[in-house]
């Protein structure tokens, strides 16, 4: 895992990234570039390939070619280049991309506040009250500092996201990736998800959303990508995506969101 | 039904039976400890995604799964010295058989425990960047270990009635001393309503605190 004096401006870098599933390719020839503070969608039918992209982004999936850049972190799958990839160093890539996932994934042997605190006392190894003490500060900044001492099961599921949420800021990664987190949502509970999450970008935190709100992505997304079959169909900025989008296929997918969109 | 119960000659013999007891518990305690030891051991290297690593040992879980402890105890006493030359004590052939037949239940308990436990607490983990060993021994294993609890207690159960076979090999367990009391008393319906008293006596509490286990755990924590 090289580090480069990358001074250009993106924080997220994906070039020609593949991946296979045994004789399955999910992803093929991705190019994606986010900009430092940007906010980018992803939108597109069940299986296209967007929970993929997304964890091959921290590492989760190994992707099968090409080259991610997060920050000044960079991983290179392509051939005589291709790294051999540590546990350390897979770590170490993974504490800079927070991710939150569809089924919240809390720890369900810890409180809430053991939750976030457990990537700062084992990954950034800060001494217990330290730890304790900004873990309370994130839970604040989700608005769940009343829920410290509380086990996942006892949260409602809008609580667990913001856990969640808070946990993956504990390790003050360069970006976040939220993969469908509001989908297991009531609808009731989806919003104080979205609200968290609007904050996040308007402090200039870097995001990559997967996501089925239409509205969300509009408001808030600068660029929304729309991928099928593990490609990148089209991409653009939000409102011109959505309110006119190029491709056919796009198009498609659209008018089964047409009632959701402002 | 007129049968004259008489426990007089066997309480001069008490000795004799709570030296068996004593020997029962040994052993139980002996090849539980050495048994799960192999478990732990045989269940981690399973997770390794090699087969050369992982065939032998689901071949060695499959014979001692799948044939009589009594037959194992019987082959490693009289059959494994014919065909080796090892001569093993009777003592040593019955905890050897018993920790790996222990060992082979323990082990798939472990694995189950394991893998009972969803993608998601590994995803979650990895996903801060905790390292392979951090996530197996602070999120996967204490929800696994709560899991494992009940069949653990269940299989030390069984192991402790097991241990009642090493009898055929001149063991001296309580049972064998049931034997040898009996001869000597010709009282067999004292000697072993005492005993079965006994093997009773050690398992119900044992029985009682898996029930209990299962109960909190089904209460969810
Ligand atoms: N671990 C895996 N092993 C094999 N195939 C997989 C694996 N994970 C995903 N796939 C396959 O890869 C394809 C893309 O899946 P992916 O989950 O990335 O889609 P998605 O766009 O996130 O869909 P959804 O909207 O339903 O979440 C699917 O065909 C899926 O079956
Ligand atoms: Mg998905």
């Amino acid at each position: 895992m090289a580090t480069t004096n990358n001074t250009a401006a993106s924080m997220i870098e994906i070039r020609e990234l593949g991946k296979f599933f045994g004789e399955l390719e999910v992803l093929r020839k991705v190019d994606l570039t986010v900009e430092s503070g940007g906010v980018v969608a992803i939108i597109g039918p069940s299986g296209s390939g967007k929970s993929t992209l997304l964890r091959c982004i921290n590492l989760l999936e190994t992707p099968t070619a090409g080259r991610i850049r997060v920050g000044d972190h960079v991983v290179d799958f392509n051939g005589p280049k291709r790294q051999r990839l540590n546990d350390k160093s897979v770590a170490a890539f993974r504490a800079n991309t927070g991710m939150v996932f569809q089924g919240f994934n809390l720890f369900l042997h810890m409180t809430a506040l053991q939750n976030v605190m457990e990537g700062l006392v084992t990954v950034r190894r800060l001494p217990h009250q330290t730890a304790e003490q900004e873990a309370l500060a994130l839970l604040a900044k989700v608005g769940l500092s009343d829920k410290a001492a509380v086990y996942p099961n006892q949260l409602s599921g809008g609580q667990k996201q913001r856990v969640a949420i808070a946990r993956a800021l504990a390790m003050k990664p360069q970006v976040m990736l939220f993969d469908e987190v509001t989908s297991a949502l009531d609808p009731e509970l989806v919003g104080e998800v979205l609200a968290v999450m609007r904050q996040l970008a308007r402090e200039g935190m870097t995001m990559i959303v997967v996501t089925h709100e239409m509205a969300f992505a509009y408001q808030v997304a600068d660029r929304i990508v729309f991928m099928r079959d593990g490609v990148i169909v089209e991409e653009g900025p939000a409102k011109t995506l959505i309110d006119n989008p190029q491709q056919e296929s796009t198009r498609a997918f659209l008018s089964h969101f047409r009632n959701g969109l402002p | 039904m007129s049968y004259a119960w008489d426990f007089g000659a066997l309480w001069s013999h008490r000795g004799l039976l709570l030296e068996g007891a004593g020997y029962t518990l040994l052993f139980t305690f002996a090849t539980i400890v050495l048994g799960m030891a192999i478990g732990v051991v045989v269940a981690l290297l399973r997770l390794i995604p090699s087969k050369i690593v992982t065939a032998p040992l689901i071949f060695y879980i499959g014979v001692f799964r799948c044939t009589p402890v009594l037959v194992q105890l019987i082959w490693m006493y009289y059959a494994l010295p014919v065909l080796t030359g090892i001569l093993l004590g009777p003592a040593t052939a019955a905890i050897l058989t018993l920790s790996l037949y222990g060992g082979a239940f323990y082990a798939e308990i472990f694995r189950a425990g394991i893998e009972s436990i969803e993608r998601g607490q590994w995803d979650g983990a990895r996903a801060l960047g905790m390292r392979r060993h951090a996530v197996m021994q602070r999120i996967i294993m204490p929800q696994a270990l709560t899991r494992m609890v009940p069949p653990l207690v269940n299989q030390c159960i069984l192991q402790l009635k097991n241990t009642s076979l090493v009898s055929v090999i001149a063991v001296p367990d309580l049972l064998y001393q049931s034997q040898v009391l009996t001869s000597a008393t010709y009282r067999p319906l004292e000697v072993y309503t005492v005993s079965a008293i006994i093997y009773f006596l050690l398992l119900f509490p044992a029985t009682m605190a898996v029930q209990y286990l299962e109960s909190r755990l089904a209460k969810g924590r």
